[in-house]
């Protein structure tokens, strides 16, 4: 069995002959599928064989799905027009464990054609590599329509950075943690996340900090009790979260929430915290935080981040928030926090970290739960 | 219309009771409540926009707790009339929130965001 860096290197040899079949691509699909025939003869597959009598005449449709595989629908033109980028044919050592990476769940997954993308021998992308795409684009496309609505209704105009900073990009408050494989930055005015993110729930808040530290301009959290510690403070909860970071102190930071098995009166407490008519909140719906700056988790709100610590052995590198959710009598239910940290004006190794921590109450009759997890 | 079965006197003497309100509602993590009826702004609501000129003249003068419910009373009524005395307060918000939260800046902007609807 042929290791696949020598299943690379015959893809290789083939750059010329595939630069020939490019410039012949325009004859049509009879063409395209003599093209198919030659590359496919040259990884020599027995399911290649049988295309033969498919491309000599036979081309109906019927004759196609008596194929296991319609190769004629397999790109096999240009690396770009095959959804690569350019320089994506191995040529270094490195590229070609990036490439083994990339290409080898793929080939568990199912065969792939010609190794050249994540692709099944049937011709389309692997089912698995196709719903893990699709449900990312639509949770990234899902909640940029969220910020664009709230930006909407607010009247923000969202306008660059006048500081002049490159900010690095905005991946929508609900992405995963996304690590990108770049060298060690030296951007101006950068500064790196590192997650996973903490929720400090109960004990003193990491850093020595109370939770009107993280308030600006003289504003105050209120009468809350222990503000030092995180945990129940009544109907409220005090929560830290807390990741690490280095160079600059220009972070972003955004938060969503999400009603789960919530009763009307706590989904209407929410309807009034977002400044909406009671009973237009419902289970499910995502919002973003109104404080903070959903098309940019930049924005200076009074409600910051803080860097190091205030007092303590804690690490310079920390880096926190801290939240105090606040129920109502008669609420039940619970909400889905969704908080990200921002880097910025990378390259970073991480261009966010987010978690996703669940507040649960229930103040009806008696009952008195109140914890965040 | 509701406000005619009020007397000026009643009217003022419901404001009155305003400034007594201190804020409080429910919140989802932000430094700031969400503002809720209670028996006191639904009887000024029931007066109708007769109350509105009231709210306004008491808007540049109020504490801060009145200031929130004031701005909540007039964002109920739709009182769009309101808008040029609550961009005054907006650009007070600052030192009007001193030792606060951010409600008072979020209902100005709550208003601020919907009187172009009404």
């Amino acid at each position: 069995m042929r290791t696949f860096a020598e299943k690379l290197k015959a893809i290789q040899k083939n750059t010329s002959a595939r630069s020939t079949i490019s410039r012949l691509g325009h004859f049509g699909r009879r063409q395209e599928v003599n093209q198919n025939l030659y590359l496919q003869h040259t990884i020599g597959s027995q399911a290649e064989q049988r295309q033969v009598g498919g491309s000599r005449g036979a081309s109906s449709a019927a004759e196609t799905g008596r194929l296991d595989h319609d190769f004629s629908r397999i790109s096999i033109h240009s690396a770009e027009s095959a959804g690569m980028q350019p320089n994506s044919v191995a040529t270094t050592p490195r590229h070609i464990r990036t490439q083994q990476k990339n290409q080898m769940p793929a080939k568990v997954a199912c065969t792939p054609a010609l190794y050249l993308r994540r692709t099944c021998a049937c011709g389309g992308g692997c089912p698995k590599y196709k719903g893990e795409h699709n449900s990312r684009e639509r949770r990234y496309k899902a909640n940029q329509a969220i910020g664009r609505r709230d930006n909407k209704i607010a009247g923000r105009a969202r306008g660059p950075r006048s500081d002049g900073l490159d900010d690095a990009p905005y991946r929508g408050p609900d992405d995963s943690t996304t690590v990108e494989q770049r060298g060690p930055g030296t951007g101006t005015g950068m500064g790196c996340v590192f997650g996973p993110m903490r929720v400090v729930a109960s004990g003193a808040l990491e850093g020595g900090y109370t939770v009107n530290d993280y308030l600006m301009g003289g504003l105050s959290w209120g009468a809350v009790s222990s503000p030092g510690s995180a945990g129940r403070d009544g109907r409220g909860f005090k929560v830290q979260l807390s990741a690490a970071f280095s160079n600059d102190t220009s972070l972003g930071v955004s938060q969503t929430m999400t009603h789960g098995g919530s009763n009307q009166s706590f989904l209407d407490g929410t309807a009034a915290y977002l400044g909406r008519a009671a009973g237009s909140v419902t289970n499910g719906a995502t919002f973003n935080e109104p404080v903070l700056d959903a098309g940019n988790p930049y924005a200076h709100t009074g409600w910051e981040l803080q860097y190091g610590p205030k007092s303590g052995t804690d690490p310079a590198s920390l880096l926190s928030f801290a939240d105090v959710p606040r129920a109502g009598a008669g609420d039940k239910g619970h909400i889905d926090f969704r908080t990200c940290f921002f880097s910025r004006g990378g390259p970073c190794q991480q261009n966010n970290t987010c978690r996703t921590w669940r507040w649960a109450v229930d103040f009806t009759g008696s009952n008195n739960v109140n914890t965040v997890t | 219309m509701a406000g005619d079965d009020f007397t000026r006197e009643q009217l003022e003497a419901l404001l009155d009771r305003l400034s007594t309100l201190r804020v409080d509602g429910p919140s989802r993590g932000g430094p700031y409540v969400g503002i809720v009826h209670n028996d006191l702004t639904r009887e000024l609501l029931a007066a109708g926009k007769e109350i509105v000129p009231l709210l306004i003249s008491r808007l540049a003068d109020s504490s801060f707790d009145e200031a929130v419910y004031i701005v909540f009373i007039l964002r109920e009524l739709h009182a769009t009339e309101a808008q040029a005395a609550v961009r005054k307060l907006q650009s007070e918000i600052e030192t009007r929130s001193v030792g606060r939260d951010l409600t008072l800046k979020m209902q100005v902007e709550f208003f601020l965001r919907d009187v172009g609807t009404w």
